[in-house]
């Protein structure tokens, strides 16, 4: 196997006249990935001076930027290994530097303490300023290439859980090559494209699209998430990487904008917003549901929904020719799936991310990696006769009521949340004689009567048990920022609950 | 009312499905999360909108204005400074 991470160790031989965009601080940022290689080379020769040896823990605590995607490159090339956490979730740097025995430290908090690790703000600042042209491999301020085989570590990534310590795990070189070389023989990025990325790089899959320009030789945009439209409309990228929540925003801004049952105005006010020169569209991390899809993909701008988790990478994903909604496509080449007798999804890999948890509970490890070296994803599915995989849900989104009847919430879910009033619905009810939505409403005067109704028009459609017998309308949308929703606009049901907890028992009034 | 302030009622009165009559009765001290339900991806959709009648790119921002914006009038004095200056 190739070795894309190899080919970013090597400071040299990369394009010139490709560019790395990065709006932050009101600014773009733009450098050749010669130059960014150049840079990232110069600035792991002097972490390895600092006194940081192979093997040595690099945290970083950013928003997306240049100074995140350097540290990252400059690690590889040095052989340290990242730690990325959260801009956001990790307010305070210090404790972390203890928690996870960093030995330097990148944080964009001005005043944030790094403790005993090196400071790397005022190393990156002096790279950034310094003007400089591309060094060949043998410049003296560059290490020497570092080699690394399928089984090194070059990165620990941190699972996004909705309570708790968040788990660590560190990836494997064999993992992230072997992932990006069947993401690249399935969509063949090349010269022509761009890639935008804005959710966080601390998630390890978004730093892909930078390695991906570096080792297959096209351009890549960086922005924040709150600049991600604005980053689309000046640089027209060609591939988007987005989760299902933010191309439902779009949805909603443009069907807003006017008229979308021509496929034609539609593309139109998609492009709008996203550019004119979409290639793709790439979602997963949560379910996409098939209105989204078809809002896409039925005007010409395709929309691939795929499927992966921290602990496997990716596994499966809908590709050019290979696109049948509803599934999150065929497996990548290296990567196995199966469904086990408790109908979950296991997934096998020629080269798997880990076999154990580095930062968890005891016992944690052993619930989801696999005595055989798979991984129980913990999500119910099914496999069509073609290889298409089909997500049912998760196996602890499965409700059990109090007369001992499995529901199936999920597709239920997505169901109410097509009312175009609702933005997201939550089920409550284990241990509960029958189901109460939550509603996040999606509109400003929302239309109560307009959304029970649909609720009664789904309700006709299902069994007895699966019906929703009382619904609660949220006081404000389930957000990132109040705390309801992942930053990959997943809702943290627990947390969902909890805020709700009055309005809900007093749905089940004498029942409570 | 200013010209910025016309965009932004207009704007804001469209992404709440609200007859536009109404975009003059907003009002601007109104929390855009709490009072008007927007999540944060609808904040940003809007300011694009709001960015591209009034001429000034998103991108000039930083994250931290646009974290800033918490009532339809921070967005008035936002671009209303950015197109002055």
């Amino acid at each position: 196997m190739s070795s894309v991470i190899n080919a970013l160790a090597v400071t040299g031989g990369k394009p010139e006249d490709k560019f790395i965009t990065c709006f932050q601080g009101g600014r773009r940022h733009c450098l050749s990935l010669a130059r960014l290689d150049a840079d990232a080379g110069r600035l792991a020769g002097r972490l390895l001076r600092a006194g940081l040896k192979p093997g040595d823990r690099v945290g970083l605590l950013a928003r997306n930027g240049i100074e995140w995607i350097l540290v990252d490159l400059a690690a590889i090339k040095a052989g340290l290994v990242t730690a990325g956490f959260e801009w956001g979730k990790f307010s305070d740097s210090a404790p972390l530097v203890d928690r996870y025995a960093l030995d330097a430290f990148y944080t964009e908090s001005a005043g944030g303490s790094v403790g005993p690790a090196l400071d790397l703000r005022p190393m990156i600042r002096d790279i950034l300023e310094a003007a400089g042209d591309a060094p060949s491999r043998s410049a003296p301020d560059v290490p020497p290439p570092r080699f690394y085989g399928p089984g090194d570590i070059t990165t620990i990534k941190f699972t996004s859980g909705s309570t708790g310590e968040p788990k660590g795990l560190a990836a494997t070189v064999g993992s992230i090559a072997s992932s990006l070389n069947a993401v690249q023989a399935m969509f063949a990025h090349g010269a022509a494209d761009n890639i935008l990325v804005f959710l966080p790089l601390s998630l390890l899959q978004q730093r892909y699209w930078v390695y991906s320009a570096l080792a297959f030789g096209h351009d890549v945009t960086v922005a924040p998430f709150e600049l991600a439209v604005g980053a689309a409309q000046a640089t027209q990228p060609t591939v988007i990487m987005g989760v299902p929540g933010f191309f439902d925003g779009i949805r909603r801004q443009v069907e807003s904008d006017g008229d979308v049952d021509d496929p034609d105005a539609r593309r139109h006010g998609i492009e709008r917003y996203l550019g004119r020169r979409i290639r793709y569209l790439w979602t997963g991390s949560a379910p996409a549901g098939s209105a989204l899809l078809h809002f896409y993909n039925d005007c010409g701008v395709p929309l691939y929904e795929g499927y992966g988790m921290n602990e496997t990478c990716i596994v499966t994903k809908n590709h050019p020719g290979h696109v049948r909604i509803g599934s999150v496509g065929q497996v990548l080449a290296g990567k196995r799936i199966r469904i086990d007798s408790d109908g979950v999804l296991i997934v096998g890999a020629d080269w798997p991310v880990n076999t154990s948890y580095l930062y968890a509970a005891p016992g944690d490890s052993g619930k989801v990696f696999l005595p055989t070296g798979e991984v129980r994803t913990g999500d119910l599915a099914r496999i069509d006769d073609d290889g298409f995989l089909y997500i049912l849900g998760r196996s602890d989104d499965m409700i059990v009521l109090a007369n001992g009847r499995n529901v199936h919430v999920r597709a239920i879910e997505e169901q109410i949340a097509r009312h175009p009033d609702v933005h997201q619905c939550v089920l409550y009810g284990s241990g509960r004689p029958y189901l109460v939505a939550i509603i996040s409403p999606a509109a400003h005067d929302l239309d109560r009567g307009g959304v029970l109704s649909h609720i009664e028009g789904v309700n006709r459609t299902l069994a007895k048990d699966d019906r929703i017998v009382r619904a609660v309308f949220a006081p404000e949308p389930f957000s990132v920022e109040n705390g309801l929703l992942t930053s990959q606009f997943k809702p943290r049901r627990k947390e969902i609950h909890k805020a709700l907890q009055a309005e809900i028992d007093q749905q089940y009034g004498a029942f409570a | 009312m200013t010209d910025i302030e016309t965009i932004v009622r207009d704007r804001l009165c469209r992404k709440l499905k609200l007859a536009p009559e109404r975009a003059t009765t907003l009002d601007l001290a109104e929390d855009l999360a709490h009072g008007f339900g927007l999540s944060s991806l609808d904040l940003i959709t809007l300011m694009t909108s709001v960015c591209a009648d009034a001429g000034v790119a998103l991108t000039d921002f930083d994250v931290d204005d646009l974290a800033r914006l918490k009532r339809p009038a921070d967005i008035v004095a936002l671009l209303a400074a950015r197109v002055a200056a």
